[in-house]
């Protein structure tokens, strides 16, 4: 199974997320995986799996946190 | 050969007819984006015409109401079962029209998020961007999802066709923010989503319009507990666990469980629904006795 390097995803994590369209704002629209390799001189494929892995790389503690907020809704 | 008067009649009446079919199968609205115009907004390759070659119309269609009791609901996980259910009904209501259309002698294609094959959120094709520019709704402070003006909150599933259909309008006025959400940013600098959830969520109103929006999908995607990524961060945190006592405590427990069968089970929840709960456009389906 292919997996890219840890200091690949390390380097590049914050800067792929940030061009991705995972933060939304404005009439901006975000860039597509292929933009991103484009703009970063990256492999597409890496790029997939930079944002595929960062968008879940957050402690699961976040999950459970999620919990307590919806529970809040029906206060 | 056809006139020009006779073609763009004949267009009218097509038209007429897909509207009827997807209305009377359950849509609530429906409008035709122009390929072009959504080409030119998109990155390359995530244009119509790079999935169908001869396509000449995009149908947007709008439905899955939520239920008025499940935005009463005290339990949120049943909000957002239901929630999945109801866009799981608009994507079967796009696969029904798209052979409705083949019927009538065209192509037709339902795009019902082809992207997740993927493995990503890279959409092939923004279903948003149709929907705006199908005059169906405008972007809204709450997650920058598409508000229709009469419902509110709804999903939308779109139909790349070679039928050649007149497009609509985009929406001249903006449906967010909502009057009494302009009245609440003057006295209090809030609106009812951006209150509800100001972790994801934060945005700016200025003269009566969205100034600036931003939505943090990387953290609203947590709240959507039952999901596979949930599963994929449990089963790591699994793998990861040394003590072996720990761990079966981990596979067997309530969290672990609960994510194991929505896989089973299908289940999946795409959002708390908070923000859009509040959100006073298209309140008046959702007030019942
Ligand atoms: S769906 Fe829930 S978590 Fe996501 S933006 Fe709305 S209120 Fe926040
Ligand atoms: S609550 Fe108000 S500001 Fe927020 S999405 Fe609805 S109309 Fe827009």
């Amino acid at each position: 199974m292919y997996a890219i390097s840890p200091e690949l995803y390390r380097k590049y994590r914050d800067e792929v997320l940030n061009l991705s369209n995972s933060i939304q704002g404005g009439r901006k629209r975000g860039l597509s995986v292929e933009e991103i390799a484009m703009k970063l001189g990256l492999d597409v494929r890496d790029v997939k799996e930079i944002l595929s892995i960062a968008e879940k790389d957050m402690p699961f503690q976040e999950w459970e946190k999620a919990d307590r907020f919806k529970e809040k809704r029906s206060d | 050969m056809k006139n020009h008067v006779q073609e763009s009649s004949d267009s009218e009446i097509l038209k007429d007819r897909i509207r009827e079919y997807a209305l009377k199968s359950g849509a609530l609205v429906f409008g035709v984006a122009s390929p072009e115009e959504i080409s030119k907004r998109s990155p390359e390759g995530h244009s119509p015409k790079d999935f169908l070659p001869n396509v000449r119309s995009v149908v947007v269609i709008g439905g899955g109401k939520m239920l008025a009791g499940a935005m009463r609901c005290r339990d949120p996980k049943w909000v957002g079962v239901i929630g999945s259910q109801k866009l799981r009904q608009v994507k079967e209501i796009s696969f029904k029209l798209a052979e409705y259309i083949e019927e009538l002698g065209y192509y037709a294609i339902p795009y019902a998020s082809y992207s997740l094959a993927n493995g990503i959120w890279d959409p092939d094709i923004s279903i948003k961007l149709c929907a705006e520019l199908a005059g169906l709704g405008t972007r809204s402070l709450a997650g920058g999802i598409v508000l229709n003006p009469k419902y509110g909150f709804l999903f939308y599933s779109i139909i790349l066709t070679s039928a050649p259909l007149k497009p609509d309008e985009p929406l001249k006025e903006s449906v967010c923010p909502h009057p009494s959400c302009v009245r609440m940013w003057e006295r209090n600098h809030t609106t009812p989503c951006l209150k509800a959830c100001p972790e994801c969520l934060s945005g700016e109103i200025e003269n009566g319009r969205i100034k600036w929006m931003k939505y943090n999908r990387l953290l609203c995607y947590p709240k959507a507990n039952w999901s596979r990524v949930g599963f994929q961060k449990a089963l790591l945190d699994i793998i990861n666990e040394s003590d072996p006592e720990k761990r079966k405590m981990m596979v067997l427990g309530s969290r672990f469980t609960s994510l194991v069968s929505a896989l089973a089970y299908s289940i999946v929840s795409a959002q708390c629904y908070r923000c859009t709960s509040v959100c006073p456009v298209g309140r008046e389906f959702r007030a019942k006795r």
